[in-house]
Order: structure tokens, then C-alpha cells, then sequence
């Protein structure tokens, strides 16, 4: 099997070819290739962000993100119950937004939003 | 004119370049710099990319774009760098006297050296000549993505996307995260034009269908918005194929079809640009032919990595600070980079032969090749040499030469790079 690895920008082609009992893998530039490269074939993990509405702050929007990545497969349920969600400000970066999305990887804020001012 | 200040260095635009390169001119020992910034904030496009996937190389961690300004602008910060915001720069002149425009009125200060963090802008609609509605619901990719991460409205429901550039690319995952339906991106060329990693990460993980050789011939609409668009195939010229053409429904039409470099205040300035890239023509020090006016980042060429427009600039920033501080340099002669075989263009465009320390270069590729060897050529003697699997003209390439093969370039009369197969 071919996969391109998303670990870094140098995107390798990977192939991945079972040999026995175990995989034999090739074309990777470095070691995290192969696990991601492995990953991939049994459960693929991803890192995602998203832009979310707030009230009351002095920017509209935040930014989101997980802080680990979590089952690709879960994305779409993480983003629709993200969406719904009515924040307000303050919100400093790293704030948890929803923890514990999948596994151990909570929904974190990546920027930070102030109190508008006046209010 | 209200008053004249003065500075050893000063840096326009508070992007990733722009901070870097103040950063690095502050730690080279220019102590009065002085960043000038348009925008309300600091950080330039980085606020508005909030996907993750940023500062691999440089802060060793997976960072979004807000993230890792924070980090640039918190390092400038505690330098005691000074940034001032909603100050828009109206022309630099070639005696390095900046005039700008702020809250306060207009007014003018001359800088010892002047590092031009100008970014890019968006290649516009007009720019690729789309046939059709003159309706709503067209935007070019990154203006979408100011709207949706910034601004907080949708662009769109249903959107297609002209042009698989990497902001083409991320904003078709974006507007699916934030819940759009994206039904296509056409590319016109064979293949993805942006980076291997992003067709997988934000098409392939949802099922967002990528096709190559396809343009779009027709906006319809109605009600003053887009309705859909008409796509067609292309043939090898990329002309759209009769009776190729199909329509697909939506509300939004993406734009992603190329970035150029800002270069308003460079050509006012008299700095002279290159034909390939747009941007500002350079040497090694990354110095325009105007003296004492650096350039680095997308306003020098398009970088595909936020890092590595940040290294370029933190090179322009120590030598801007050198610059200042030993009240300008001599430059001597200088030869030309040739760019040979499957390289589109080189930076730097040229080599003094005064200089000293490393030289960095960053390349172009101009075609696909599985496996080749990047080579570095002085009088034919090849100085720098290095194997690279899977070059292609997305992904830019960059090498960082020791003082002693930076020495053997200098002392060159022809200096090629090239990549053999
Ligand atoms: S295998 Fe290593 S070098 Fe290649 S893309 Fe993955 S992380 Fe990068």
C-alpha cells in the first residue's frame, strides 16, 4: 500500500508491504514516517482546527484546535458538537474548550479572544 | 509633515517575516528598530491561518498560525522591540526616507537600512479572466478565509474551488469543518499545485474529489449570488475541451490561483524586480540593487512554508543591522546564479564577491523528477551537491552552504545551479 506521510511538509510516498507477520516499510525520510505510515493502515490520527463564534470580545472569532490528535473517523462529530457550543470572552490560548474529545486529546483554544473593551 | 524621526533599522510589515527579521537585527545589535505595520495587530497572514501544521522546523512543535505569531510576538516583545500598529507606509524613497500614514497624521523617518516584509497578495479573478456572472459569492481563497477565521460569517454552503494552491486546498477543508459542502477543486494544470501533504490531509480525508486538467468556463447566477458553475476539461494547452463541460451546482466559487509579491513600495523605490518571481531581485545578503533596502519573504518569492520565510528574513534582518551599524558596506562585484536544468529560479539571484559567512539558497523546481541530485556549480566545479527524492515545483528547496563552499562561490565567474537526474 502507498500512503504520503503528513508529518512534515517533505511529504514521502510510503509504501507499505506485508511481509510475514509484520510490515515492511519504504520511501519514508525518517523514522516518524513509519509509524505514521502504520498508523495509517490500521487507524489514522489527525490534528484539526476550527474558527468559533464569540460573544463579547474584542475579536469575533477563536480559534480551536486538539491538542493531540485524535481517530480521523471522529472529526465530524467533534466539529458538529464544536459548532453548537455559545462562547463568550474571556478566552486565553490553551483554554479547554471540550475536554477529552477522543482519547486523551482535549479541544483547546489557539488564540485569545479579550474582553471587548467598555464592557 | 509633523516631525522626522530617525532609526539604524526599520522593518515594513509585522507578518512572520517582518518580526522575524526585526528579531534577528535587534540580536545583531541593532538597538532602534522599529517595526511598521498596517493592520490592527500584528502577525500578518498567520492570524487568519489557523490550521496547525506550522513551526516544524523552527519552534519544533505543531503550532496553528495564531500560535506561532504569539510566539514571534512575544520574542519581539521581550526585546523591547518597538511595533507600530495602523501605521501604513506610503513610499520608501531611495535615501531610505519612509513616509507613512497613521492616526497621527503623516510623517516621515529615515532609516539607516529598511528590511521590506511586504508579504503577497492573491492573484484577483480579474487577473485569470472567468467568463460570466458579475454576482456575489466569489472570493478569492484567502479572502474566504478571512471572513470564516476571522470575521466569523460563512462564505458559502455550497462552494467549488478553482485552483488547488495550498489556500486553495486548506480552505476546502476549512469550510467542510466549519459545515459547507465542498463539491469539487479544479486544477487546470495535471496536478496539484500544492504541497502532497495538504491533498491528503484536507481533500482525501473528506472525500473532497481533486480534478486535474479541469477548468472553470461559466458563473451562472441567479438573484445577484452564484448558482453554479460551468466546468470543462482542458486539453494539453490547457484550453477548455467543447463538449466537455458540465455543471456544477453551488452558492461560493473559491479562488486559489496563485499569490504574487507585494511590491508596490519596492518599484516606487526604484528596486529592481525579477522576471520569474515578481519579487524584489537580491544578493546574498539578501540586499536589493538599492542600497541598504532588504527584502525577504513572500515579497521576495512565495514560500510554501512560514518557516522558512522566516529563516530567509532573519538573514535580512542581521545583515540590515550590519548594515546600519557599520554605516553602509562597499559592494563590489558580483556574478550572476544561472538557473539550469529543472530549477525555475534561484534566490539569491546574485553572489558578491566581497562577502563572507554562509550563503543560503532557496530553488524553485521547475519539473517532477522521482529521484535527482541537486547540484551547486562554480566554473563548472560542482561545490554543493545533494540527492533529493520526489522533487517537484511545489515544494521549494533550500540549502544552507558552509563559509568554505560560500567562499569558492564567491570567487566564481559562473555560478549554476541545476538538478541532474
Ligand atoms: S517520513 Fe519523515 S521526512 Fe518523510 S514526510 Fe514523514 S516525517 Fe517528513
Amino acid at each position: 500500500m502507498e500512503v504520503v506521510c503528513t508529518v512534515c511538509p517533505r511529504g514521502c510516498n510510503i509504501s507499505v508491504i506485508s511481509e510475514g507477520e509484520g510490515y515492511a516499510v519504504q520511501g519514508n525520510g525518517c523514522m516518524r514516517g513509519k509509524d505514521y505510515a502504520l498508523r495509517e493502515l490500521t487507524m489514522p490520527m489527525r490534528n484539526f482546527s476550527l474558527a468559533l463564534s464569540v460573544a463579547g470580545g474584542d475579536t469575533d472569532v477563536v480559534a480551536v484546535r486538539t491538542s493531540a490528535p485524535v481517530r480521523r473517523e471522529c472529526i465530524a462529530e467533534i466539529a458538529l458538537a464544536a459548532r453548537a457550543l455559545t462562547l463568550s470572552a474571556p478566552i486565553k490560548a490553551g483554554d479547554v474548550i471540550i475536554s477529552k474529545v477522543d482519547g486523551d486529546s482535549d479541544l483547546i483554544a489557539a488564540s485569545t479572544v479579550n474582553l471587548k473593551e467598555g464592557t | 509633515m509633523i516631525n522626522c524621526e530617525s532609526r539604524s533599522v526599520v522593518v515594513i510589515g509585522g507578518g512572520p517575516a517582518g518580526l522575524s527579521a526585526a528579531i534577528a537585527a535587534f540580536d545583531a545589535g541593532a538597538k532602534d528598530v522599529l517595526v511598521l505595520e498596517r493592520d490592527t495587530r500584528l502577525g500578518g497572514i498567520l492570524n487568519q491561518c489557523i490550521h496547525n501544521g506550522f513551526g516544524l522546523t523552527l519552534f519544533k512543535s505543531e503550532l496553528t498560525g495564531p500560535e506561532y505569531a504569539a510566539r514571534l510576538i512575544d520574542m519581539a516583545s521581550e526585546r523591547g522591540i518597538e511595533c507600530r500598529l495602523n501605521t501604513t507606509v506610503v513610499s520608501v524613497a531611495p535615501d531610505k526616507t519612509i513616509t507613512c500614514v497613521s492616526e497621527e497624521g503623516v510623517f516621515s523617518i529615515t532609516a539607516d537600512a529598511i528590511v521590506l516584509t511586504c508579504g503577497c497578495r492573491e492573484r484577483p479573478r480579474g487577473a485569470i479572466g472567468i467568463a460570466g456572472a458579475r454576482c456575489a459569492g466569489v472570493y478569492t481563497a484567502g479572502t474566504a478565509q478571512k471572513l470564516v477565521n476571522i470575521m466569523g460569517y460563512m462564505a458559502g454552503r455550497e462552494c467549488v474551488i478553482l485552483g488547488s494552491g495550498d489556500i486553495g486546498l486548506i480552505m476546502a477543508r476549512r469550510m467542510t469543518l466549519q459545515g459547507a459542502k465542498v463539491r469539487a477543486v479544479l486544477e487546470i494544470m495535471p496536478r496539484a499545485s500544492g504541497l502532497m501533504r495538504n491533498v491528503v490531509q484536507c481533500l482525501n480525508d473528506y472525500d473532497i474529489p481533486l480534478m486535474t486538467s479541469h477548468t472553470v468556463v461559466d458563473v451562472l447566477s441567479q438573484g445577484g449570488r452564484v448558482s453554479g458553475v460551468v466546468a470543462a476539461k482542458v486539453d494539453n494547452d490547457m484550453r477548455p475541451i467543447a463538449g466537455s463541460e458540465f455543471l456544477l451546482p453551488c452558492d461560493t466559487l473559491l479562488l486559489s490561483v496563485g499569490l504574487i509579491p507585494e511590491t508596490e513600495l519596492a518599484r516606487e523605490a526604484g528596486i529592481g524586480l525579477h522576471r520569474v518571481t515578481g519579487g524584489a531581485e537580491v544578493d546574498d545578503t539578501l540586499m536589493s540593487n538599492i542600497d541598504g533596502i532588504f527584502c525577504a519573504g513572500n515579497m521576495l518569492h512565495v514560500h510554501d512554508l512560514a518557516d522558512y520565510a522566516c529563516l530567509e528574513s532573519e538573514v535580512a534582518g542581521k545583515r540590515a543591522a550590519e548594515y546600519a551599524i557599520n554605516g553602509g558596506v562597499t559592494r563590489g562585484a558580483f556574478t550572476s546564479v544561472e538557473c539550469g536544468d529543472g530549477i525555475r529560479y534561484a534566490v539569491p539571484m546574485k553572489i558578491l564577491s566581497s562577502g563572507s559567512g554562509s550563503i543560503t539558497f532557496t530553488a524553485r523546481p521547475s519539473a517532477e523528477y522521482a529521484l535527482g541530485r541537486i547540484c551547486i556549480e562554480a566554473d563548472g566545479e560542482e561545490i554543493y551537491s545533494k540527492r533529493e527524492a520526489g522533487i517537484r515545483p511545489a515544494t521549494m528547496l533550500r540549502y544552507v552552504l558552509n563559509s568554505a563552499q560560500s567562499d569558492k562561490l564567491r570567487s566564481a565567474s559562473r555560478i549554476c545551479i541545476k538538478v541532474r537526474e
